[in-house]
């Protein structure tokens, strides 16, 4: 068995299935804890879309916030941006995705890809330094922080490399599929779980807010 | 970064061995997880947003002022204790027992420079509401007697005579009788039946008393059947404050039943910021099921009553600028309320830069203005404030929660500040057109 092999076959497996489990865990968790229920008299009726609208809404209006505070949301925008395209646009991705799902799209060439890619690097590195550099940052991060923030790197720049090579080696795609194991074991674990958290705790939110009639 | 030290760093309250405040701290805290409080436990990036928005992070540049940073020691203790995966953090010890040493050092943040204003969720790109949390907290903190003691004192105080300030029974009945003459109006108190049950801040009666007249009188002119009880007539919530919810449940029940009592479809709550929390959001859960009657601030009802017509009142160009309480406003909803009013009254308003629920806080909320040691970081805070209202021009402070005014004027004190602070309750009662 060649190291793509054991990365794409039995170790993938075993990631995709620490990856299903934990999450399925960590979320069913928190839904079967009791739920409070609000009796007061809502100011108006519409707490379930005020959960949405906060979903949707949090992603737009960041609130009373001072200057120095908008570069680095910038950054993490601009994070969350090129790592969509880089995700869902790579040809390579597509391929597989529809190799799995039978549905594809069409792929952007892959210069954009490559040159988002390598933004996708630059803003994580802009977030390690603000990290190591901010006393805010410095004093919030813990293991988790560094951890989620090493195996995202890890995945994008084996990707970006193999990106790079005409021909990559099945050793260089056996780096990147392994990092992203490895990233899917961790996944669960840690704070890259805010893909899935940020729905319930936005949406928890939205409805009391709405309830009282708050600002959303 | 910061350079105001408190004296004393921490409070002991009541005789507990080490082990034992902790379990009392934990215990309590975790009574409180549901699947909200854990979601908003579980969701936190470590982005450190919040702390730009809090008003003590900015005022003083000190990182321990971040508003999650505020939860640390309990969420070290949740993801121990209570987590989707407490069991691994347990087995490999990646999250150590909490220690009464960090509890000890965590009251200054846990009291002391948290107004629970709310302004850290409005920036939260995750939305965590971290008043509620630090709210849940304290809860831990006063069973494990981690109290601030001037904190404690009010709320014991509260607990065993009706009101922090002293204003019992008896000395509403005094106070309305001087307001009854002042304002020469009727004050209604022990009426055995009335549509609205008023309610006043112990701020208020003790040293605003014109809360009440001024109140008697727009309630008169409007011909409402109303009155006092003297059973239930404090709507300051210590127990809430200082996190003893068995004291919040008294004191909001002696709300309810009086109301209950006089059969009152309104329960009026006064220019208070945090009795608004307490019986208008918190009081249904306090009751265990919906209040039989409308809870309203007073902002609210001089709002409905002008914007109805029912209210005339005159014309004032009066330059005001306006705070806003953040339990009203920002965390209750009820934000253009005093503006409506404010208009009617024909006030040439300044905005503050930000305004509105942006607004910052006065410092003075969440119990924060009774606790002595904190009163030089308050101040520190409090500039903020004046920055805000010097660039409105406006000489005036309007505000609709006696506990802002009061801490505004201590600041305003304090700092020799030559900006007047007034009740917007007030401003109507002495602008009143009456019929007739």
């Amino acid at each position: 068995m060649s190291l793509l092999e054991f990365a794409s076959g039995a170790a993938m497996n075993v990631a995709i299935g620490v990856f299903v489990i934990g999450v399925v865990w960590r979320l069913g968790f928190l839904l079967r804890m009791k739920k409070r229920v609000d009796k007061s008299e809502p100011r108006n009726g519409s707490e379930r879309f005020g959960g949405l609208w906060m979903i949707a809404s949090r992603s737009i209006n960041h609130g009373p916030l001072t200057d120095s505070i908008k570069p680095p949301i910038a950054n993490a925008y601009l994070m969350h941006l090129v790592l969509a395209i880089v995700i869902f646009a790579a040809e390579a991705h597509i391929e597989l995705i529809e190799k799995t799902f039978n549905i594809g799209w069409q792929h952007l060439p892959h210069i954009a890809v490559r040159v988002s890619t390598f933004v996708l690097l630059a803003t994580i590195a802009v977030t390690v330094y603000r990290r190591l550099r901010h006393p805010v940052l410095r004093m919030l991060s813990n293991f988790d922080d560094w951890c989620s923030l090493l195996v995202t790197a890890l995945v994008v720049a084996t990707g970006l490399i193999a990106g790079l090579v005409d021909e990559p080696g099945d050793n260089l795609i056996a780096a990147h599929v392994l990092s992203f194991n490895l990233l899917l074991i961790w996944f669960p674990f840690g704070k890259l779980m805010h893909a899935f958290l940020i729905f319930g705790s936005r949406y928890s939110t939205g409805v009391a807010f709405a309830h009282k009639g708050a600002r959303i | 970064m910061n350079d105001v030290a408190p004296e004393a760093r921490f409070d002991l309250i009541g005789d507990m061995t080490d082990e034992e405040r902790v379990t009392a701290a934990m215990e309590n805290f975790a009574k409180d997880i549901n699947r909200t409080t854990a979601t908003y436990m579980e969701s936190c990036m470590h982005c450190g947003v919040c702390a730009e928005a809090c008003h003590y992070y900015t005022q003083t540049k000190d990182p321990k002022y971040t508003p999650v940073w505020k939860l640390e020691v309990f969420k070290q203790a949740y993801k121990r204790e209570a987590s989707p995966f407490a069991f691994f953090y347990r087995l490999f010890n990646l999250k150590k027992k909490v220690t009464v040493e960090q509890l000890e050092e965590w009251q200054e943040l846990i009291y002391d420079s948290c107004t629970m204003c709310g302004r850290c969720s409005l920036v939260c790109p995750m939305s965590i509401d971290i008043a509620t949390l630090i709210g849940q907290a304290r809860h831990g903190m006063f069973k494990a007697g981690l109290v601030p003691k001037e904190l404690h004192a009010v709320a014991q105080r509260a607990e065993d005579e009706g009101s922090p300030l002293g204003a019992t029974a008896d000395v509403l009945e005094d106070r309305a009788d001087w307001m009854a003459d002042e304002f020469d109006t009727d004050v209604y108190i022990d009426e055995q039946q009335a549509d609205i049950l008023v309610t006043m801040s112990s701020i208020e009666i003790m040293k605003y008393p014109h809360a009440i007249g001024a109140t008697a009188k727009i309630l008169n002119a409007l011909g409402e059947s109303w009155t006092f009880r003297s059973e239930g007539y404090e709507a300051t919530n210590f127990g809430m404050m200082s996190g003893n919810v068995e004291w919040q449940k008294h004191s909001t029940m002696k709300l309810i039943n009086a109301a209950v009592d006089c059969g009152a479809k309104l329960v009026l709550l006064p220019e208070c910021g945090h009795a608004y929390g307490a019986l208008r959001w918190q009081g249904a859960a306090m009751y265990g099921k919906p209040l039989p009657f409308k809870v309203q601030h007073i902002s609210e009802y001089l709002a409905d009553v002008i914007g109805s017509g029912r209210l005339k009142v005159k014309k004032t160009n009066q330059a005001v600028t306006f705070h806003d309480p953040c339990q009203v406003s920002r965390r209750g909803g009820a934000t253009e309320a005093p503006r409506i009013v404010m208009e009617a009254l024909g006030l040439d308003l300044r905005e503050m830069s930000p305004t509105g629920d942006d607004n910052w806080c006065c410092g003075g909320g969440g119990g924060v203005v009774t606790i002595d040691r904190a009163k030089d970081l308050r101040y520190k805070v409090f500039e903020l404030k004046m920055d805000q209202v010097e660039e409105t021009g406006a000489d005036t402070v309007l505000s609709t929660c006696s506990n802002c005014r009061q801490s505004i004027s201590d600041a305003k004190d304090h700092f020799g500040w030559d900006k007047k602070v007034e009740s917007l309750l007030e401003l109507v009662a002495d602008n009143i057109v009456e019929d007739d």
